[in-house]
């Protein structure tokens, strides 16, 4: 039997996708970031990586004011 | 994730226990209508889930899951999962609508909600996404192409993982709400801390504090300069205040000289202003001897040695230090004295008081001595009478010898008496008698001898008598004043003890009496000298002082000359004290406006410091807020892009379920009355998707729409190629597909087609597979695991 399956992650797909539409690569790698978690998390996974990544923004400011 | 086994017992349609092994590719179960073919694969929705469709639909109550003839119903499901090895699911329920779920994975055990959720993390699927893609019917199948176009197009996205998409950019929106708010929360936290205002408020207060700083300075240069010339000042004034203090102690020295010399006679220091030295000197060795003679007087001749030795070198003041001593020690030895004194009077009061005490005792002794006198004389007169003792004694034993021998010839007198009258009788009578005692022949009286009378011989007897009695009373009366008279002696004899002793206190008395006054007047006379000796000693001190007065005079005439000398003027003082106090007083209030420079400072320091950490605060949420935006325009452009990207994706994805829809159709369609199948999509304005299904007769080669010309048999078989292909586009966790008797109007040999194409087309790695039709089973008997339900003992095996 040939269950060899032909499909392609959609997170995949939607990133093949998205990239030629998303010029920046900070958001290109947020849109992949996010895709993948949402992927294998669900939305409570995506709303979690969003403060995480919040948070890494905000750390990222005051280590830059600190600097 | 792979079912190996299915037990079921009292669940629905099966009473007793149902063991089915699951084949891992395709496993077939068979039945006529109502042998239970659809409670088993309900049974492992119901295993996997806790429900059925038909519950969640209100089609059945929970308790119609349970079987007529059971009070619970239970179903276990053996799962073998890639990554935990085999799991096993336990679930059961009762009439009273109690469920219990238990799901074992090797040595662990979860019960009932945590069962729950680690049942849910495996399959990936909820129940309404199970019963859409995983475990369909006819009905399900059917509703894929058939059903009203919006279910349909949303079943469609579904299946799709369109939704998933959708779903995906509409929690992107909600994410970027959560940015949007964070950022405005941001934003008012900077607005809290002033925002751009504290910039211009912290170079404002820097200004303030510069001018504060200048007015400071200035304020400091001219304290500087007022401290200097108050140096100096001070300096001279410190110079002028040592001589003065000098001067001042000096004058305070002679004036307490000036008292004493008062206190010892004003006349005599205006007489004699000025003392010699060697009168001094004269007056301290007379001074010496007449302390040395008191202390010899004193009993102290080791002191009065001592202080005729000593102050060979005429100092006067050691002498008076030595002679306050001395005379502070005779002063004790005369208080010794003046015990001595109290104590040779208080002697003498004893004495005296021993003395009224003898002569009490010897009073009361005489009159006891009185009172038992009267006794003596009677006793004494009794001796006079009877004589002593021994002699009443001896009276009384001769007294009552006489008195018996009275008796006694009283009696023989009067038996005598008889005789003769007998006697006297016969003679009378007979002439004759004979002597009754002798025998004798008696002729007449006068031979009888002659016999005492017997009255004569009573009244000696009373006399007697009477004698022994006075003699008797007497001696009674001596024994009892015999205790008396030894008392009386004993009296007697104290009385004597008492005088002597008397007179012995009193010869002490007056001996004590001499002594206290020999005391008296010792202490008199030495009193009276150290009297007059420690006037001497103070005005020998007060010579001493005003010796010294002289001295200190002479000293004061020294430093006013001095004051003079350094030309001390008191005018020029006291301009040199008016002109510090101005200095002070500028000083003070120059130091009183630095310190409220010094706060105002503090003041305008502590408002920078908070204005510069708000502003430092407010350049970190601008970071923060820059940072934020970038996120938000980030997701808004991610959105944007999704957007786009979800019609581009459909398109995509139906272009390529056109393609497989063809391939599965054509092999299952045997008939080849209709050929390709096409499917279309439009997109509306919000991004939903509207499907249409489209099949080219062979006939004329055109397409027609499926909704309107397909039998059943073919929509069946088109909707299956449809689920099919679909499948083939998305993987699940739930890699199994219960299909219950999907297409019951084709005949045998296309569903024999299909169970081929299950096994070699599709994206499910296990199948089972529910039919009505025996020879189906029969065929396939060998290449699939068969179950047979109309005698659900009975089990067709493959080789």
């Amino acid at each position: 039997m040939n269950k060899e399956s032909e499909t392609i992650p959609l997170y995949k797909i939607l990133a093949d996708l998205l990239a030629p539409k998303l010029k920046d690569p900070f958001t290109l790698s947020l849109a992949e970031r996010l895709l993948k978690v949402y992927e294998e998390k669900g939305h409570r996974g995506l709303k979690e990586e969003i403060e995480k990544i919040l948070a890494e923004v905000v750390e990222g400011a005051d280590k830059t004011s600190g600097d | 994730m792979l079912i190996k086994r299915v037990e079921i017992e009292g669940f629905r349609a099966f009473k007793d226990h149902l063991s089915i092994d699951v084949d891992d590719n395709l496993t077939i179960i068979y039945g006529p209508p109502g042998s239970g073919k659809t409670s088993v694969l309900r049974s492992i929705e119901f295993a996997l889930f806790g429900t059925t469709r038909e519950v969640v639909s209100r089609s059945l109550r929970r308790e119609d899951l349970i079987n007529d003839f059971c009070d619970r119903a239970r179903v276990s499901l053996t799962l073998l999962d890639e990554v935990s090895g085999e799991i096993r699911v336990e679930r059961a329920i009762d009439r009273n609508g109690d469920s219990k779920l238990r799901v074992i994975r090797g040595a662990s055990e979860f019960l009932d909600e945590r069962a729950e959720e680690y049942l849910q993390s495996k399959l990936g699927c909820t129940l309404e996404e199970f019963t859409i893609y995983v475990s369909l019917g006819h009905a399900e199948l059917y509703s894929l192409v058939y059903s009203p176009p919006t279910t349909r197009d949303r079943l469609i996205d579904k299946l799709l993982g369109l939704n998933e998409v959708k779903r995906f950019y509409s929690e992107l929106g909600g994410r970027r709400r959560d940015v949007k708010i964070y950022i405005e929360a941001l934003k008012g936290e900077s607005k809290r801390f002033g925002d751009e205002k504290v910039f211009e408020e912290i170079k404002l207060y820097e200004n303030e504090l510069l001018a504060l700083l200048k007015k400071k300075d200035e304020i400091q240069k001219e304290l500087k300069k007022l401290e200097i010339e108050k140096k100096i000042l001070e300096e001279k004034k410190s110079y002028f205040n040592e001589l003065l203090n000098k001067l001042k102690n000096l004058l305070e020295e002679k004036e307490k000289y000036e008292r004493i010399l008062r206190s010892i006679g004003g006349s005599k220091v205006a007489k004699y202003p000025r003392v010699d030295k060697e009168y001094l000197l004269a007056y301290a060795e007379d001074v010496k001897r007449r302390l040395a003679d008191l202390l010899e007087e004193l009993y102290m001749k080791s002191d009065a040695d001592a202080i005729r030795s000593e102050l060979e070198a005429h100092n006067t003041d050691s002498l008076l230090a030595l002679a306050k001593s001395y005379l502070k020690k005779a002063g004790e030895y005369i208080l010794k004295l003046e015990y001595d004194v109290r104590d040779a009077y208080r002697d003498v009061e004893d004495l005296e008081e021993e003395i009224r005490s003898l002569e009490d005792e010897l009073s009361e002794n005489e009159l006891k001595i009185k009172s038992l006198q009267d006794g003596k004389v009677e006793y004494e007169r009794i001796i006079k009478k009877f004589g002593n003792r021994e002699e009443i004694s001896k009276k009384i034993a001769q007294m009552e010898v006489q008195l018996k021998t009275a008796h006694a010839e009283k009696d023989k007198c009067l038996c005598v008496k008889v005789l003769q009258e007998g006697i006297l009788s016969s003679l009378k009578s007979q002439g004759t008698a004979r002597c009754p005692v002798c025998g004798a022949l008696l002729n007449s009286a006068t031979n009888l001898p002659k016999v005492e009378s017997p009255e004569s011989l009573k009244r000696k007897i009373d006399e007697i008598e009477r004698e022994l009695k006075e003699l008797r009373n007497a001696s009674e009366k001596m024994s009892r004043l015999e205790p008396d008279l030894r008392i009386l002696l004993e009296y007697e004899e104290k009385g004597r003890e008492l005088r002597e002793f008397m007179d012995s206190k009193l010869e002490e008395l007056e001996e004590a009496r001499s002594r206290a006054n020999e005391l008296r007047l010792k202490l008199e006379s030495t009193k009276s000298k150290f009297n007059n000796l420690q006037l001497m000693i103070e005005k020998l001190e007060n010579l001493a002082n005003i010796y010294e007065i002289n001295e200190i005079e002479d000293k004061l005439n020294k430093i006013n000359n001095e004051l003079i000398k350094n030309g001390y003027d008191e005018t020029y003082y006291k301009k040199l004290l008016e002109e510090i106090e101005n200095i002070n007083n500028r000083i003070y209030e120059l130091k009183g406006r630095l310190d409220e420079l010094n706060i105002n400072e503090n003041k305008l320091l502590h408002k920078i410091e908070i204005l510069k950490l708000n502003a430092s605060n407010i350049v970190k949420l601008q970071e923060k807020l820059k940072k934020a935006e970038r996120l938000h325009n980030s997701l808004e452009e991610i959105r944007a892009a999704i957007k786009q990207a979800h019609v581009d994706l459909r398109q995509k994805l139906v272009s390529k379920l056109t393609e497989n829809v063809n391939l599965i159709f054509n092999s299952l369609n045997v008939s080849k009355e209709y050929l390709d199948v096409r499917v279309e999509v439009e997109t509306e304005a919000g991004g939903r998707g509207h499907y249409i299904f489209y099949i080219r007769r062979a006939a004329d080669g055109n397409y027609i729409p499926v909704a309107t010309r397909l039998s059943d048999g073919q929509k069946a078989l088109l909707t299956l190629s449809l689920l099919l292909a679909l499948s083939k586009l998305r993987t699940h966790k739930c890699p199994f597909l219960l299909l219950d008797d999907p297409i019951p109007h084709v005949d045998d040999s296309v569903k024999a087609a299909i169970v081929k194409e299950l096994r070699e087309r599709g994206a499910y790695k296990q199948v089972i597979l529910s039919t009505q039709s025996r020879k189906l089973a029969d065929e396939l008997e060998g290449l699939a695991k068969v179950y047979d339900l109309t005698a659900y003992t009975k089990a067709y095996r493959g080789s």
